[in-house]
């Protein structure tokens, strides 16, 4: 299985790459941490899955160079954005934040994944709350990429 | 009758006392209210108005909340008839300051209609400081400062006036009425993110009515009117006033008897006070001799002109358009409905349907509908068949002749009926052909069109089928750029889709011939392919090549449109500026570390040649240092003496021990030297605020950080203690402020500690330091083998510097690594100690938006981490920028104002040098870095003015420097010690240490440069301005002239 990373932060990253590849060493793992180097990604080497974060910036910041604009609703950019390159895996998100957009009215995690996953019914397959010094997110995520990586390897069963 | 004097009287007393206590006021007021008669509830009102400092002038602009002002409490509204009592009252009680403040408002009006704007400003200012402080006088100075200076100077002005980080309702209201009500708003836009922005600011529905009221100024519904005269008697006078003329206004439109008693109280006050505006008040409205008759006699009228303008086509349509307008705001609902069927009525004849002006008339009649649909009567009526009728005809007929489109032109609401039309017929590109097509030619169009109805309507799915079209593209750049900015995504796709039907992935590819150039294709290139939209695409993977994709572009327009050649020209040019500038700005991060070779070389020719000599001399003599010697002596250089008796201990070889001795001393003065040395560096570009800047800064974006005060105690977190306080309780609130506080000072404590030990040439006092200019034994071997054979003292100190300089880089690889695990470490512990804090202070829900804020500042500081330990290696890039000096100055402020995301001066730069300047970029930015830096320190202002005058003096470039300052008295003598010590070159300890003004610094940045010098610096007390002079000399070869 082709897994594609989509992470901005560092610590977070390494914590998620090094928990899926645990899992089998049948599966291809690639990351970026942008906007479009993940979706440059994702139209190149057309994934099964993608592992993505909520919040992203535009571009990589690598060699000092500027990320650009800060996507606060980065990972529903994604989405829309893959729809239009024809995607045809799944994606599950992973974000460490309890709420979204402008500090006034933000709108909560749990109502976010409820309106993705209305909006983007063929790409999502759940959402994961991210905290380093909570391990829920560790189990859950494994058993996500698990499964999913079982029904690939067995469409029938 | 005495017994009931006496119940009256304590009755009084009790309503007076409860009156002074908090939060009983509007139940004594009501009480009042229902026990007192009319004539005595002035005398209650006049009373409350000098027991409470509610109506006092000068009380400030910004109260952090209306309902924490000491007043009458607005939660609860009474009926209109009793809340326009109360305000009478009030008007009545400040009677004599009301008719000072018409006087002067009249005076204003009369400036206006000169378009004297900056004359009213101190009248204004009068009115707010010495009358009454209002939002109505806040409005008024906000756009009279916009219209008088400009659009820059407004904003100046907002944010010099704002307080609390613009959190207030007050805040919130100048930053809408002023920034967002700039001229290239659009107006429906502006109204819709108002209302959305209102709700989500505000917590409840009085706010919402009174911001909304003032903002989008709607018509005042009775139901409202007693909401806003509510609110309004929470405020000041000023504003009951007007929202009472406002109110005037809307009553008399409305033409309600029931309304006739507030239009004849409110005209006498407004009488009494002398307002201009009675006059004109009194003998509204003009439309209407009658508003019984009129209705009637136009309704017969209307059927005679709509058949006339049927039968010639377009004929005082438009004067008719206005008419019609204009009458329906003049009737009330039920006329208005009644209005609507007998126009219907008027255009129901069969034969009429398929003329133009029919359908014009009835997207008028139908489109009004829509305005008064609280009416049972047009509520009965199926306005979307109307439409439908209009869609069919112009969906079968979508071949109109040039004549039609002139006429549809210039009957612009025609368009909005024809595009909502189009759309629900499905025919997206005709629609889109038919707005680029108008829009192209006169873009004032753009008020006319549905964009709301747009943007719902191209979806990617629609974008998707209908690819390729140019005009879609262009539509939905109007949606983009007039409705909704978040569309550019959609932009982007339909521009992509438009470059794939032409076989290209860019625009610049695209093949256009200058005989055949469209304005289409000129507008796309020019306005959809912008740098703004082109970041929407996978074609670029980075800013650069997004910029460069762009420059090429621009050079395709130069010559596809040379009309506007000198436009694109600017763009190219704005562009590579802003590369230059981010070529520089990386370069400096690279040049962090620093010696400076030329003071030292010249030091060591003093001090060290004649011990060079005398080695050579003994080598010469057959008494090479063996190589078992030099170890020992480079063993015991590497030791501190155990005790005085080894200063005079005889070597064991001579030349071994002058060697070591000559690169012990050259080390110490590269590592140590208060000028010259890396450390003078570490201090100048790292310690020196910048580290703290960067680590800080995470933090400080989310409001995190406190400081504290002079005793070391810090403050407890205001910012989230009133965020928090309407999801928790007071207490709660008032803990996590104090854990902010301890979370603030922990922090600092990790910053100080790190950048005091860390940041460091590593010696015996600082172990930790991260630059170990000692050498490997190996190393020393080495190089005393290559001295040997080498007599020319140059090059021995050429071969010293680069060995210095790879001892140098070898040290910082180790101590990046450790840097990254200490301060990753630290960091961690004090996030992790913060959030087990606050769970258990209390419930997870309410105080999920400061965990969340946490993750951002953590996330942030890892980044910060990431781009400081970038920072510790040598310099990697030569400085080979030529830069006006202009520039140079922007880099040096753009280097402070990342470090501290609330500074941002209000520069202004007069460059009168006409020439790019060559290896400039270290001085200059050394030297305004430390002067801004100054400034962000020690101003007191997050917007301080701050003047930069160059000239030209032969082979000088003279800086004039000059900032605001809040209180100079307050720096005066510390800055006239700094000046002292440098004056009289007394300095150079202070060069390596940290804080205080930093000027020894600046002064050694100017002068070891050799081509530069501090002239003078000190405190303007008249102007309350800091200054420094500063010259730079320059050589012939340095300077390019600008080209024509």
């Amino acid at each position: 299985m082709k897994i594609l990373l989509v992470e901005d932060d560092d610590n977070k990253r390494s914590n998620i790459l090094s928990e899926i590849e645990n899992i089998s060493e049948k599966n291809e793992i690639r990351s970026e941490s942008s906007l479009i180097s993940g979706l440059r990604q994702t139209r190149s080497w057309n994934p099964d899955l993608i592992i993505l974060d909520m919040t992203l910036p535009n571009y990589d910041g690598n060699s000092g160079q500027s990320t650009g604009q800060m996507h606060a609703f980065g990972g529903r950019e994604f989405l829309k954005r893959i729809r239009r390159l024809n995607f045809t895996g799944k994606v599950v998100i992973v974000t460490q934040f309890e709420s979204f957009g402008e500090s006034s009215k933000p709108i909560s995690l749990e109502d976010l994944m409820n309106e993705i996953e209305v909006d983007y019914p063929e790409y999502f397959l759940g959402y994961i709350y991210y905290h380093a010094s909570i391990s829920d997110w560790q189990n859950k995520l494994i058993s996500i990429v698990t499964d999913f990586g079982d029904k690939i390897e067995n469409p029938n069963s | 009758m005495p017994v009931s004097k006496k119940r009256k009287t304590t009755k009084h007393i009790q309503l007076k006392n409860q009156f002074r206590g908090y939060g009983y006021r509007l139940r004594a007021l009501n009480e009042t209210l229902a026990l007192l008669p009319q004539e005595e509830l002035n005398n209650i009102i006049q009373w409350a108005v000098h027991a409470s400092r509610l109506f006092k002038p000068s009380f400030g602009y910004a109260p952090s909340k209306f309902s924490q002002i000491d007043a009458i409490p607005s939660t609860d509204t009474l009926p209109l008839e009793k809340e326009f009592a109360i305000t009478c009252a009030i008007l009545e009680a400040n009677k004599k300051r009301l008719k000072n403040y018409v006087n002067l408002k009249n005076e204003i009006e009369d400036l206006l209609e000169t378009q004297n704007f900056a004359d009213c400003i101190p009248i204004i200012d009068t009115i707010n400081n010495d009358i009454c402080a209002s939002l109505t006088g806040l409005n008024l100075r906000i756009s009279l400062t916009g219209l008088a200076y400009g659009l820059e100077a407004q904003k100046s002005w907002i944010s010099s006036h704002s307080l609390d980080n613009g959190i207030t309702t007050i805040n919130f209201f100048a930053y809408w009425f002023g920034v967002r009500s700039e001229k290239t708003q659009n107006p429906e836009r502006f109204k819709e993110d108002v209302v959305s922005k209102v709700i989500q600011h505000s917590a409840d529905k009085h706010t919402d009515i009174f911001l909304r009221y003032y903002l989008t100024a709607p018509k005042i519904e009775a139901d409202t009117a007693a909401s806003i005269l509510s609110y309004k008697t929470t405020f000041s006078f000023v504003d009951l006033y007007e929202a009472c003329v406002k109110f005037l206004q809307t009553l008399t439109a409305s033409q309600d008897p029931k309304v006739e008693k507030f239009k004849k109280r409110i005209l006498c006050i407004m009488s009494e006070a002398s307002d201009l505006r009675h006059a004109k008040l009194s003998t509204y409205p003009p439309l209407l001799p009658s508003a019984e008759a009129k209705p009637t006699s136009f309704q017969s009228e209307l059927s005679t002109r709509i058949e006339k303008c049927l039968s010639v086509p377009q004929e005082e349509l438009a004067a008719l358009c206005a008419e019609l307008k204009r009458y329906a705001f003049c009737l009330d609902n039920t006329r208005f409905g009644s209005w609507c069927d007998a126009t219907a009525e008027c255009l129901e004849a069969p034969l009429k349907a398929g003329n133009h002006t029919y359908h014009e008339l009835r997207y008028l009649n139908s489109s009004h509908r829509e305005n008064g649909q609280s009416l049972h009567q047009a509520q009965a009526v199926d306005d979307a068949s109307d439409l439908s009728t209009v869609a069919a005809f112009y969906s079968n007929n979508y071949t109109f002749t040039e004549k039609d489109k002139t006429n549809l032109f210039h009957s612009l609401t025609q368009t909005h009926a024809i595009t909502i039309s189009l759309m629900q017929s499905q025919k997206v590109v005709n629609c889109c052909q038919l707005i680029s097509d108008h829009y192209l030619r006169d873009k004032r169009i753009i008020h006319w069109l549905p964009l709301q109805h747009l943007h719902v309507a191209l979806t990617d799915q629609t974008i998707g089928s209908h690819g390729g079209k140019i005009e879609v593209a262009i539509v939905a750049w109007l949606v983009m750029e007039h409705y909704r900015k978040d569309f550019r995504g959609s932009v982007q796709y339909a521009a992509e889709l438009y470059l794939q039907q032409h076989g290209v992935a860019h625009p610049s590819e695209l093949i256009i011939e200058k005989d055949s150039v469209s304005v289409k294709d000129i507008f796309f290139l020019d306005n959809i392919c912008s740098d703004e939209i082109l970041s929407e695409s996978l074609e670029y993977p980075s800013e650069q090549e997004r910029q460069d994709e762009r420059i090429r572009i621009l050079f395709k327009l130069q010559k596809l449109n040379p009309d506007s050649a000198e436009k694109y020209a600017d763009e190219i040019t704005a562009i590579l500026r802003e590369q230059e500038l981010q070529g520089a700005l990386k370069t400096l991060q690279l040049s962090k570390i620093n010696f400076d070779e030329e003071p030292l070389r010249s030091w060591a020719h003093t001090k060290l040649k004649d011990k060079f000599n005398r080695f050579h001399a003994l080598i010469d003599a057959g008494l090479p240092p063996h190589n078992e010697d030099l170890k020992v002596e480079i063993a015991a250089s590497r030791e501190p003496p155990a005790d005085n008796k080894n200063q005079y201990s005889i070597p064991t070889n001579e030349a071994a021990s002058l060697f070591t001795d000559i690169i012990h001393e050259l080390t110490r003065e590269c590592s140590l030297n208060a000028k010259h040395g890396i450390n003078s560096y570490l201090s100048l570009r790292l310690r020196h605020g910048t580290i703290s800047g960067q680590l800080r800064r995470p933090a400080q974006e989310q409001n995190l950080l406190t400081t504290s005060d002079s005793s070391g105690q810090y403050s407890n977190n205001r910012y989230w203690f009133e965020k928090l306080m309407p999801q928790t309780n007071p207490s709660t609130a008032n803990a996590i402020a104090e854990h902010l506080a301890h979370f603030s000072e922990i922090y600092d404590d990790v910053v100080n500690n790190f950048t005091s030990e860390f940041i460091q040439v590593r010696t015996d006092l600082k172990p930790q330091g991260i630059i170990d200019p000692l050498f490997t034994e190996t190393m020393v071997i080495s190089f005393a083998s290559d001295t040997y054979h080498n007599k020319d003292f140059d090059k021995f100190l050429d071969g010293f510097f680069q060995l210095f300089w790879l001892q140098v880089q070898f040290s910082l690889k180790n101590g990046r690594e450790i840097i990254r695990a200490h301060l990753h470490s630290q960091f961690d512990e004090i996030f992790e100690l913060i959030s087990s804090l606050l769970n258990q202070t209390q419930n997870n829900n309410e105080t999920s938006s400061l965990r969340d804020a946490l993750t951002h500042a953590r996330s942030g500081l890892n980044d910060s981490i990431s781009e400081l330990v970038s920072w510790l290696d040598i310099p990697q890039e030569v400085d080979t920028h030529i830069l006006y000096p202009k520039q140079l100055i922007e880099i040096g402020c753009e280097m402070v104002k990342r470090l501290h995301p609330t500074f941002k001066p209000n520069l202004q730069i007069d460059d009168d040098t006409n020439t790019k300047l060559a290896n400039a970029l270290i001085l200059f930015t050394d030297a305004l870095f430390i002067l801004f830096e100054n400034v962000q320190k020690h101003s007191g202002l997050n917007n301080p003015n701050v003047t930069i005058r160059l000239e030209v003096d032969g082979h000088r470039i003279k800086i004039y420097f000059e900032s605001e300052c809040k209180s100079p008295q307050h720096h005066t003598q510390k800055i006239d010690e700094a000046r002292k010590k440098v004056f009289e070159n007394n300095y150079s300890g202070e060069i390596s240490s940290e804080g205080g003004t930093g000027f020894p610094k600046l002064a050694k940045v100017m002068e070891h440069q050799s081509s530069g010098k501090l002239v003078d610096f000190g405190i303007n007390i008249d102007k309350s301005a800091f200054f420094a002079n500063l010259e730079i000399h320059y050589m012939a070869n340095e300077v390019i002239q600008e080209e024509e």
